[in-house]
């Protein structure tokens, strides 16, 4: 791994590993029930509670396959995230940008 | 302003009043001349009034109005001074403490925003909050007479204003320069009410922070007693056969519980009314606001308030303040014209802004609208090229609903000369900033000519309500109790699929089906009895049908996620005593988007739904499989009969059929289908027994496909996937 990229959670999305841009994104026990958001975008599969705060639940890619929830969080709040399973704590995998993903979540629900 | 560009202010004023005598006299070359004098010294407003005087010259129409106009400007500008004051003194007391209180804030977030920039002179999020402060701080004080002060914003913004895109250190550090000088101005300027200031706002936030903890610790309550009540419940089911003085303990336990629920909803609402204030205390605040903008911007105001009785928390009222002022002032700079320019279109001279409050169930609505000209569009398209955000070819292809949207960014203005109240492009992003920050959402609607719409969304967090829980397939669903108008338990007969109304005592009431809005799988073993909830929706009654009532329950209110704040039709969310979240519709939302005022969000909403009929479950299911295994949601119906029911309870985007079924028969379900204004449209694959030629002549100018049997899996893909095509 390079000098400048810090040790952040690396997890399995559509089979690729994929390096998380949240240093505090951090996998849950279980994932938690889950509520769907009728006429919701795609990417979103609903919304869950965790800590007693409600959050949107996002598929991080197209296979609908997840079998663990990681939590992230940005300056658009924080967020599940469902993926494959968790690879490591650093690798030099594709990044993911997390902020981008709710950014695009908000911008396609304001339409 | 230099010494030469005060020489040749000099020469224009003395031309210009050389001039006023002349049309006067109706002399329409010295209108002329005025207009390019003004054009020369680039004030767009004096240009514009020489080009009406010019034009009302032509017309034959009396100058002196006008003129007058022209006088009071040229003496605006010769002397930049304050305009004399247009309060009563313990009106402008009351509005300076007021406004003191925002200064404070600004001042803060100028010093912080500077102490970022200062490590990084070019981080764009902190620049921009340190314009927008220093934009709220001019505009703000000079609409209290506190016009040093305003200038002294004034000169910070100049100075920032060019280096919003490319700057230095030295920038930074001439911005660093002037904040003692807006400290001491605040001091000066307001020594009157300064104590006041300094020692109000903090013991009224320590009352506040009292009773939000008291707030928040009533709402767990509500949690709480909702765990008690589902165990309760629970255990009463279990007690049926008990013996009878443990179930009479179990219904005294059941009343307890009832009254402590009549007593946890007395105390929420309680503590909430010691934290609110009604709406005219913060139209009170505003008013004069806008006064004192007409004035400085030569325009006639009326502003007119409504929902003054509604009750608003204080906290969330002072949060409005600061982005309600901006909308307020764009309404009078941008949205309202000169009087003359009313007259000429035949308005009245005075304008009309509106401000209303309304309680929406989740939180508030809040519109400042005006009669005014409406948004000038051309305008935007070509402030968006000046400020190289688009060439001319983007911004010509730019929808005007997006056109509008590019008005909530930064340093977008339609207003050519900037002064102390608007015109850099600090208005509408600064109010969808602090709307944002709130968690809400901001919408503009605009008609040229007849006026602009500002609507500003804000939830109200953590808040116990009254709601109506209710099934629509397995999910829970709430609306506010205080918009539900009537619950009906309905025949399904007394629905009219076609027209999509519904009949309950003597009424027609326009329907939702919600299973078909929300594409919620119809669950299996509904009887043919449905719930309807009658809602209100601005004065108008509709129904909505879902599969099972739940009942009246307390909720706490939670907001959406960020992300999701604006997503249609939901208003927030609660969590259940299980611990699941469940959605709060937003009553007005549902009714537009049941009605098609709102457009269906457009984005995939998983895989296309297709109903498989055939009274052979063996066929029935083989079908469904090999649909399913292609990606696509297949539900099944045993008849044609059932067929025509799930299809008028829930969208399908095909229908695929065996021809040779009891019941009613393949021809006759089409020709069903084909005479519903609903689902004439819907494409239909056709199984059958008969050869293709034969099944053609029967039904087939009315299918899109049709399959002989038996099944094989390709053809029958084939088949759907031309179907299915657009």
């Amino acid at each position: 791994m390079s000098a400048d990229r810090p040790n952040t959670l690396t997890v399995e999305i559509d089979g690729r590993p994929r390096r998380l841009l949240d240093a505090s994104a951090r996998p849950l026990e279980a994932v938690p029930v889950i509520t769907p958001v009728p006429l919701g975008p795609d990417s979103l599969a609903g919304l869950a509670q965790v800590d007693g705060e409600v959050l949107p639940v996002l598929w991080a890619g197209t296979q609908r396959n997840a079998i663990v929830a990681v939590l992230v969080g940005s300056s658009l709040g924080r967020a599940l995230l469902l993926c494959g399973r968790v690879v490591g704590t650093s690798s030099d995998a594709t990044p993911l940008d997390v902020h981008a993903l709710l950014e695009t979540l908000r911008h396609e629900v304001r339409g | 302003m230099s010494a030469t560009d005060r020489g040749l202010l000099e020469i224009f004023l003395d031309e210009a009043r050389a001039l006023l005598p002349r049309i006067g006299e109706r002399d329409r070359s010295a209108a002329g001349e005025l207009a390019e004098l003004a054009s020369v010294v680039g004030d767009a407003e004096l240009v514009e009034l020489a080009t009406a005087l010019r034009v009302g010259l032509e017309r034959g129409h009396d100058p002196a109005p006008l003129v007058r106009l022209v006088d009071g400007k040229l003496a605006a500008i010769a002397a930049p001074t304050p305009l004399p004051s247009t309060w009563d003194p313990v009106e402008l007391a009351e509005m300076r403490s007021l406004f003191l209180v925002e200064a404070r804030n600004a001042l803060v977030a100028i010093e912080a925003s500077l102490l970022v920039l200062a490590v990084d002179p070019n981080a764009q999020e902190p620049f921009e909050m340190l314009l927008r402060k220093a934009h709220t701080l001019k505009g703000s004080a000079g609409s209290v007479d506190l016009h040093a002060l305003s200038a002294a914003a004034h000169r910070l913004e100049d100075l920032l204003g060019p280096a919003r895109h490319r700057r230095d250190a030295s920038i930074i550090a001439a911005a660093q320069a002037a904040v003692p000088e807006l400290r001491r101005l605040v001091g000066l300027d307001a020594a009157n009410v300064e104590e006041e200031l300094l020692t109000t706002p903090d013991s009224q936030s320590l009352d506040a922070l009292r009773v939000d903890e008291l707030l928040d610790a009533a709402s767990e309550l509500v949690l709480d007693r909702t765990r008690i009540e589902r165990r309760l419940r629970s255990v009463e089911e279990l007690a049926v056969d008990a013996s009878p003085q443990l179930r009479a303990q179990l219904a005294e336990l059941s009343a307890d519980v009832a009254t402590l629920a009549r007593t946890t909803r007395r105390l929420g609402e309680r503590l909430r009314r010691v934290r609110a204030i009604d709406f005219q205390t913060l139209v009170s605040r505003v008013e004069a606001v806008v006064r004192s903008a007409a004035l400085r911007e030569h325009k006639q105001v009326h502003l007119v308030a409504r929902g003054v009785a509604e009750e608003i928390d204080q906290r969330l009222a002072d949060a409005l303040l600061e982005p309600l002022l901006h909308a307020l002032r764009n309404a009078v700079v941008h949205g309202v014209e000169l009087p003359i320019d009313r007259l000429a279109a035949g308005k009245p001279a005075a304008a009309t802004i509106t401000l209303a409050l309304r309680q929406t169930g989740d939180g508030l609505e809040l519109e400042v609208s005006d009669d005014g000209a409406g948004v000038d569009l051309a305008a935007v398209r070509r402030a968006l090229v000046v400020a190289e955000r688009l060439t001319d070819e983007e911004a010509a292809q730019l929808s005007d609903r997006a056109l509008l949207a590019t008005l909530f960014q930064p340093g977008i203005s339609t207003r050519v000369v900037t002064d102390d109240l608007a015109g850099r492009g600090v208005g509408l992003d600064a109010v969808a900033d602090a709307i944002a920050r709130l968690g809400g959402d901001v919408s503009l609607y605009t008609t040229w000519g007849v006026g602009t719409r500002l609507t500003i969304h804000v939830p109200v967090e953590s808040r116990v309500l009254e709601a109506l829980l209710f099934k629509v397939g397995d999910q829970v669903f709430a609306v506010p109790s205080a918009r539900v108008e009537e619950v009906a338990e309905v025949d399904k007969d007394s629905i009219d699929d076609d027209v999509a109304h519904i009949r309950i005592g003597d009424e027609q009431l326009a329907l939702v089906r919600l299973g078909a809005l929300l594409r919620i799988p119809r669950p299996p073993g509904l009887g043919g009895k449905r719930a309807a909830i009658v809602l209100d929706s601005r004065g108008q009654r509709f129904a909505v049908t879902c599969d099972r009532l739940i009942g009246p329950r307390d909720i706490v209110v939670r907001r959406l996620p960020r992300a999701l704040v604006g997503a249609r039709p939901w208003a927030g969310a609660t969590i259940s005593g299980a611990g699941k979240v469940q959605l709060i519709f937003d009553v007005d939302a549902l009714a537009q988007l049941g009605a098609g005022k709102l457009p269906r969000p457009s984005y995939p909403t998983g895989p296309r739904r297709v109903l498989v009929v055939d009274e052979a479950r063996s066929l029935r299911e083989a079908v469904a499989l090999v649909l399913e295994h292609a990606g696509l949601s297949a539900e099944r119906a045993p008849d044609g009969w059932e067929a025509l029911e799930r299809l008028s309870d829930r969208p399908f985007d095909l229908l695929v059929f065996r021809h040779e079924q009891k019941g009613l028969s393949g021809p006759r379900l089409v020709d069903r289908i084909r005479a519903s204004p609903h689902l004439r449209k819907l494409p239909i694959v056709m199984l059958t027994d008969l050869d293709e030629r034969s099944a053609l002549k029967l039904v087939g100018p009315f299918v899109q496909a049709i399959v002989s049997l038996p099944l094989r899996r390709r053809p029958l893909l084939d088949a759907v996937q031309r179907a299915l095509k657009p």
